[in-house]
């Protein structure tokens, strides 16, 4: 009988738990999209033949941003996981993507971002206010993002306007 | 020009009509054909619109779609579809999902004219890929909207229509100017037909028309006119000559018995009104009977040309010879003065009768005449009167004895 029970529990659970997997599936979609759409608006200012994207920190989606199919007429993007703390590894990333991590850290890898022909691309929260380039807000149906245009301005990099309309008009509301 | 055929369409009325229905058909079908091509060249140009729209507007919400962005497609379809000529515009994101949809609000009175056209002219709604570094990542689909088709067609509908008015006006001018300038001609022939036939003026002729035509038509009349005139001409001279012939003796060419008494009446009339005198001589031949016996009817005639010669020689031109049948004779003398003047013209021509006549076998013959004198007013009032007053005296001047004279009692 217990184990009836308990049977029926873990059936109940995985559901659940299954259910939560594909909502994650079907959201890394959507990051992948996105991340890869601002990808192919932004230009560098020296073209790279092929672009590294570095997740750091803690991100839910980094398995979906590996997986993602980026449009195969673009420069090959290789996704890499990597702790962002010394200049070295910054300087083998064209795009930062910012999972959670703890303020402080952070705020030491933005100062060391900030400035460099580096894509920065982060995860809420916080707000692109604190100093990111790119950062994803989260809404029931959609993802959508907003754009720090100071620090677009600061590290080089050539954005299409449409994308900086398209975060402009999302951060002002 | 009022005619009693009045139910016959008139000169003017044919030629307004032709020109009107000629004017009207180029009018109308130069103006449906250049509807029709304008029609096509807009259709052509609303296909060209929309490309150009769907291309523009693909650039526009190219990142908006990319990123899903439905707010931001929205806003940018909202700006296009009031500024463009659509209808309707849909933008449908990766696999197949809506992400805006703009239609033009249903205002103005014409709306559902518009629409209606659009479905009739208008080609099919119009898609076109959102693409982002070559891969279709959505697609536009735009219903053309034919406000401008609607604005054309009602110009050219007015402008057909104010062709219509100013060809219709110009067909009658003209119409108008032709008429005058047929019927001009045409009226002056038939006004000449009718002087002719009124007052059988022969002579009358129509003048040269400008046009080739009636010009033709002018000079055949005139040859008409100059053939009929021939034509008057010699029935008038037989006329004439059959009533000369009706009047006159054609032995002699004196007058007849019945001309005699018509101018007989005449001069009685003439006479009473003027209060003349004249005289009213009764002549018969002597022996007449046994010359024509004797010497057969071309001695007789002969003698009777004679004695009419005769007679005539002692008379007036104003004086009138008859022969009234046989040897008998008769002269009106008007006027005379006195009865004498009469008696003495008696005497001469009874005078001249007694000298021969040569017969054409050679002979001589003498013949004599027996006079009967009358006088108007004396020996009667009325023509009837002194006819018979005149043969009274002729017959009491025969008792007398051959060749003797004797005057009216």
């Amino acid at each position: 009988m217990l184990l009836t029970w308990l049977g029926f529990a873990c059936l109940l659970f995985s559901q659940l738990c299954h259910a939560a997997a594909s909502d994650d599936i079907a959201r890394g979609k959507q990051v992948a999209q996105i991340v890869y759409g601002i990808v192919s608006y932004t230009r560098w200012p020296a073209p790279f033949p092929e672009l590294q994207l570095c997740i750091t920190g803690d991100s839910r989606y980094a398995e979906a941003l590996i997986a993602g199919v980026p449009n195969p007429a673009h420069p090959r993007i290789t996704v890499r996981q990597l702790a962002l703390h010394t200049p070295e590894a910054v300087a083998q990333c064209q795009i930062a993507y910012l999972g959670t991590m703890e303020h402080g850290e952070r705020e030491a890898l933005l100062a060391q971002l900030i400035g460099q022909p580096v894509l920065i691309i982060s995860e809420p929260p916080p707000s692109c206010s604190a100093g990111g380039m790119f950062c994803l807000l989260f809404r029931e149906e959609n993802i959508y993002f907003e754009v720090n245009l100071d620090t677009i301005a600061r590290s080089g990099l050539r954005i299409h306007p449409n994308v900086l309309q398209l975060g402009k008009r999302k951060a002002s509301p | 020009m009022s005619s009693p055929r009045t139910s016959l369409p008139g000169l003017d009325q044919v030629l307004r009509r032709a020109h009107l229905s000629v004017a009207l058909i180029a009018v109308i079908s130069s103006g449906l054909a250049l509807t029709l091509a304008g029609i096509y060249a807009l259709q052509a140009y609303a296909v060209q619109n929309m490309q150009l729209v769907a291309r523009s507007l693909s650039y526009t919400v190219e990142a908006a779609v990319l990123f899903n962005d439905e707010l931001a497609v929205q806003e940018a379809i909202d700006k296009v579809g009031k500024r463009e000529d659509v209808a309707e515009i849909r933008v449908i994101g990766r696999n197949g999902t809506p992400l805006a949809n703009w239609k033009r609000p249903q205002t103005g009175a014409l709306f559902h004219v518009e629409s209606w056209l659009a479905n009739i002219v208008m080609p099919e709604p119009y898609y076109y890929p959102v693409t982002h570094d070559n891969m279709t990542i959505g697609r536009i689909r735009l219903v053309p909207h034919s406000r401008l088709l609607l604005e054309y067609m009602i110009t050219g509908l007015a402008c057909i229509l104010a062709c219509m008015a100013f060809s219709t006006l110009l067909a009658l001018a003209l119409s108008r100017r032709m008429h005058a300038g047929i019927s001009g001609p045409l009226n002056i022939l038939a006004d000449t037909a009718h002087r002719v036939r009124q007052y059988r003026s022969f002579g009358l002729r129509a003048p040269a028309a400008d046009i080739a035509e009636l010009n033709q038509l002018n000079q055949d009349f005139n040859a008409l006119m100059d053939e009929l005139a021939t034509w008057q001409r010699h029935v008038k001279r037989e006329h004439d000559t059959l009533a000369y012939r009706a009047n006159h003796d054609s032995l002699t060419g004196l007058s007849n018995r019945s001309l005699l008494e018509s101018e007989l009446e005449h001069a009685v009339r003439d006479a009473r009104f003027h209060s003349n005198a004249m005289a009213l001589m009764f002549m018969d031949g002597d022996h007449f009977k046994e010359i024509n016996d004797t010497y057969g009817h071309g001695a007789g005639d002969e003698v009777l040309k004679i004695m009419a010669l005769r007679i005539s020689g002692q008379l007036r031109e104003s004086d009138i010879v008859a022969r009234l049948g046989g040897d008998e004779f008769a002269a009106l003398l008007k006027p005379i003065k006195h009865a004498e003047d009469a008696v003495h013209i008696a005497e001469k021509i009874a005078h001249q009768m007694q000298s021969p006549i040569t017969l054409p076998n050679g002979e001589l013959i003498t013949s004599s005449v027996t006079i009967g004198i009358a006088l108007f007013p004396d020996h009667a009032r009325t023509a009837q009167e002194l006819l018979a007053a005149a043969d009274e005296a002729m017959y009491r001047a025969k008792d007398q004895g051959r060749g003797s004279w004797a005057i009216g009692l």
